[in-house]
């Protein structure tokens, strides 16, 4: 009997996976046959999958059994090789041994319920429009798409990436919207690049080909399906990776700086009010800190008399440059923008407090900063995060830091040459042949 | 190799480029900022200089220095004070009168010259008590009023000339043009006293005008913010709006000019109640009769502060421009016409008022 002989399979499995609390090994009764079964407890619920099956086969009422042909409706069979199956037994497939000729099947197993249900995002607060967001299901987070888009036009393509840990990925475009191009490149690169583990979002950025440098994210994030949905009728390519709650629309454009797509929530003029705001801020949070240094030690002149007067009085008795005291407090505040993004809630509270004694009075008593730097530390950082989405501000916070150094070095005019810099890289930029400075990505691009 | 190469060239190239920034720079409390630069004929040397430099704590302080130049007393401050002194603030260049009546053609040169100093500095100068009007102590924010008193922002009147560092510049190298620098003295209540302004020929002070004159020659420059109290006998009105064409002709006789003058203009205070046809005649003959003198006055002084000559330049050959001031300014043969236009009376129906004044 082939059934009580291990197979070579067999034997390797349980020697790969020996070590493991969770790999169970269990002989259960299918129509009246004693099967073998392996499969990771962790993953499978072994007492529902058997009702399940139980349910499937009774309908079918046949006699003359064969496990395999039998099983057939519930998944897939495979006379795979011991790599196939072990790769199912890590994704949670329960793997049954035919007890005729003993080769492995792989079976579709019930899993423990092992995600979140749809809530509410945690990290976008989204006003005026739907709050779901996407959770850590790849399924659900196609279906909260779907539901939103019943358009036929509407194509989702599905890839699993990497040799040694797979990883499913979901392709979402609209055939209609969106430029053919850079479909095509993102389907290829996909292709080219199958073979590489994605284990994090870098991980598809490099599957992606994407620059491993780039002061802008080439693409965006939301956890919202709303602004999904409305990055796919943009002409945008979304991924949707499984066990990330965030969908990544690709190529992102230098009008994503400024634009929520939720914004089109709300009446026309409102939407150019809020983006006007973000404009001004994206401005001054890049020019803010440079212009202090600017204006305090190399082109003073270009201040009136009575402001010089009322800006050297603040500076007054503080021992450093202005340059060194301008990075010592936005040194500081990264910090604690640093600090208090992954604290736990109840210590969240502890190190604003603590920041904002430091940063606001004690600071200037002590005369370490001038009460005006305050001002423009606090501005800057404001309207940094005036700016849409949250990878965008980073761009901008390490920009700033560019201008600082040549405006401290050059005064106005290094002020002025990194301004222009920034604009020449932008213009430099392509993602999947869209330049970065264009103003749409619907269809295809002018210079195409 | 070859690849180790790139950067570190990369990175000497960088180096040059640091070293041509601005790292000599100063924070701008490690500065004094003057405000305001006097000027006056020293005891020993040529120039003494005086600066006034607002204090953050509100206050002035003084930075005197003689020496035989500008650059010199400057540079002798420079080395006794305690901060880098920086006079890309200046704003503000007084010079007594007895040295403008040797000429400021130097003074102005040097500010010129000076690329810290800008061209937009006002000049004026100080009759009386040179000393005083700088050492002054009145003012509740003394740092920068001696500036606010000529900025046009702050306490700018019609009534006071203003003259600019690049525009006293222009005039002392022009052939055509003379200018009217404002004059002002050390005042009891307030910080200047306005005795209206030196007339300039060739840089050197000459004579002077009222402040009244001084008044008619802002008109004649189009130099107005409205807001001007000319009182006729009776009646004071305010010039909201000066507008003056000039026709010209030369001659036989050599240039003739005829001006035409128009003001709008409301009435302030009427106290005989008088017709708006009387208002107008009034001012009209006084103006006239003032713009009359001053040009008088003017060509006796052979100081075309009106810029008349520029109106003839194009009439003119290179040599009798060269000689326009000598020759042919005293002969000029002009004529002012004024026109009135009251915009506003206080009564909005002239008619109706009439009728009160009859009954």
């Amino acid at each position: 009997m082939s059934n009580l002989i291990e197979q070579d399979w067999e034997k390797d499995l349980i020697h790969t996976f020996d070590l493991n609390s969770d790999f169970s090994i269990k002989t259960v009764t299918l129509f009246d046959q004693t099967v073998k079964v392996y499969y990771l407890s962790s993953l499978v619920d072994l007492t529902s999958t058997l009702v399940t099956w139980d349910q499937v086969i009774s309908a079918t009422g046949e006699d003359n059994h064969s496990l395999a042909r039998d099983l057939l409706p519930l998944e897939f069979t495979v006379d795979g090789s011991y790599q196939e199956v072990a790769d199912s037994l890590v994704k949670g497939k329960l793997i049954a041994k035919d007890p005729k000729s003993g080769k492995a099947l792989v079976l579709d197993a019930d899993m423990w319920p092992l995600n979140r249900s749809i809530s509410a995002s945690e990290n976008e607060n989204p006003l005026q429009s739907s709050i779901d967001g996407f959770t850590e299901k790849l399924d659900t987070n196609i279906g909260l798409i779907r539901r939103r888009i019943s358009n036929k036009e509407l194509v989702i393509e599905s890839y699993i990436l990497g040799t040694n840990s797979h990883r499913e990925i979901a392709l979402i475009y609209m055939k209609n919207a969106s430029n053919p191009k850079v479909v095509q490149s993102v389907k290829d690169r996909l292709n080219r690049n199958k073979h590489k583990d994605v284990i994090h979002v870098n991980g598809l950025l490099q599957v992606l080909e994407q620059p491993k440098y780039s002061l802008v994210p080439t693409y965006l994030t939301s956890e919202l399906p709303g602004e999904a949905v409305q990055n796919l009728l943009d002409g945008k390519v979304v991924i949707l990776m499984d066990l990330f709650p965030n969908a990544y629309s690709f190529p992102a454009i230098v009008k994503d700086l400024w634009s929520f797509k939720l914004d089109l929530n709300y009446p026309y003029l409102y939407l150019l009010f809020f983006r006007c705001i973000r404009i001004a801020g994206i401005a001054f949070a890049i020019i803010m800190p440079g212009l202090y240094v600017v204006l305090n030690s190399v082109n003073p002149e270009l201040l009136r008399i009575q402001l010089a007067i009322s800006v050297a009085k603040s500076r007054e008795g503080v021992p450093y440059p202005s340059f060194v005291e301008v990075m010592l407090m936005l040194l500081l505040m990264e910090m604690v923008i640093e600090a208090t993004i992954r604290l736990p809630k109840n210590i969240g509270p502890t190190i604003t407090m603590v920041g904002g004694i430091i940063l606001g009075q004690a600071i200037v008593q002590a005369r370490l900063v001038s009460n005006l730097l305050i001002i423009i530390l606090a501005a800057t950082t404001i309207s940094n995060f005036t700016m849409a989405g949250y990878l965008n501000t980073i761009g901008i916070r390490i920009f700033k830091y560019v201008v600082l150094v040549l405006s401290s070095i050059y005064g106005i005019l290094g002020l002025q040459v990194a301004m222009i810099w920034l604009f020449i890289y932008f213009a430099a930029l392509k993602t999947f042949s869209v330049p970065y400075l264009s103003l749409s990505t619907k269809g295809k691009s002018p210079d195409d | 190799m070859k690849r180790r190469i790139i950067p570190r060239l990369l990175l000497a190239f960088c180096l040059p480029c640091l070293l041509s920034g601005c790292w000599d720079i100063k924070d701008i409390n490690k500065r004094y900022l003057p405000v305001v630069m006097g000027i006056c004929d020293g005891k020993t040397e040529t120039y003494h200089v005086t600066l006034q430099v607002p204090t953050v704590t509100g206050t002035t302080q003084i930075l005197e220095q003689e020496a035989k130049s500008i650059s010199k007393a400057l540079d002798l401050i420079r080395t006794k004070s305690e901060k880098h002194v920086d006079l890309l603030h200046l704003r503000l260049i007084l010079i007594s009168e007895k040295m403008a009546e040797k000429g400021i053609d130097d003074i102005i040169d040097y500010a010129i010259r000076a690329d810290d100093i800008s061209i937009k500095g006002m000049v004026a100068i100080v009759t009386g008590d040179f000393q005083k009007a700088l050492h002054h102590q009145v003012g509740p924010t003394p740092e920068v009023s001696s500036y606010d008193y000529f900025s046009e922002e702050a306490g700018w009147t019609p009534n006071v000339s203003l003259v600019r560092l690049w525009e006293a510049y222009k005039v002392s190298r022009s052939y055509t043009q003379d200018t009217a620098i404002p004059l002002v003295e050390a005042g009891t209540d307030t910080l200047y006293e306005f005795r209206g302004s030196a007339i300039m020929r060739n840089s050197k002070m000459v004579g002077t005008l009222t402040p009244d004159e001084t008044l008619i020659n802002n008109i004649f420059s189009e130099k107005y913010t409205g807001g001007t109290i000319e009182t006729a006998e009776d009646a004071s009105i305010l010039i909201k709006k000066a507008t003056v064409r000039h026709r010209i002709k030369w001659g036989d006789s050599g240039p003739q000019l005829n001006s035409k003058l128009h003001l709008d203009i409301e009435v302030s205070e009427n106290k005989q109640g008088l017709s708006n046809q009387e208002i107008t005649e009034e001012i009209k003959t006084s103006i006239e009769k003032r713009g009359a003198n001053i040009i008088d006055k003017l060509h006796t002084l052979k100081a075309d502060v009106l810029g008349i000559g520029q109106l003839f330049k194009p009439k003119m050959t290179v040599a009798q421009l060269k000689e326009w001031k000598e020759r042919w300014y005293p002969k000029l043969q002009s004529k002012i016409e004024v026109e009135i236009n009251i915009r506003n009376n206080i009564y909005l129906k002239d008619k109706l008022r009439e009728n009160n004044l009859r009954m």
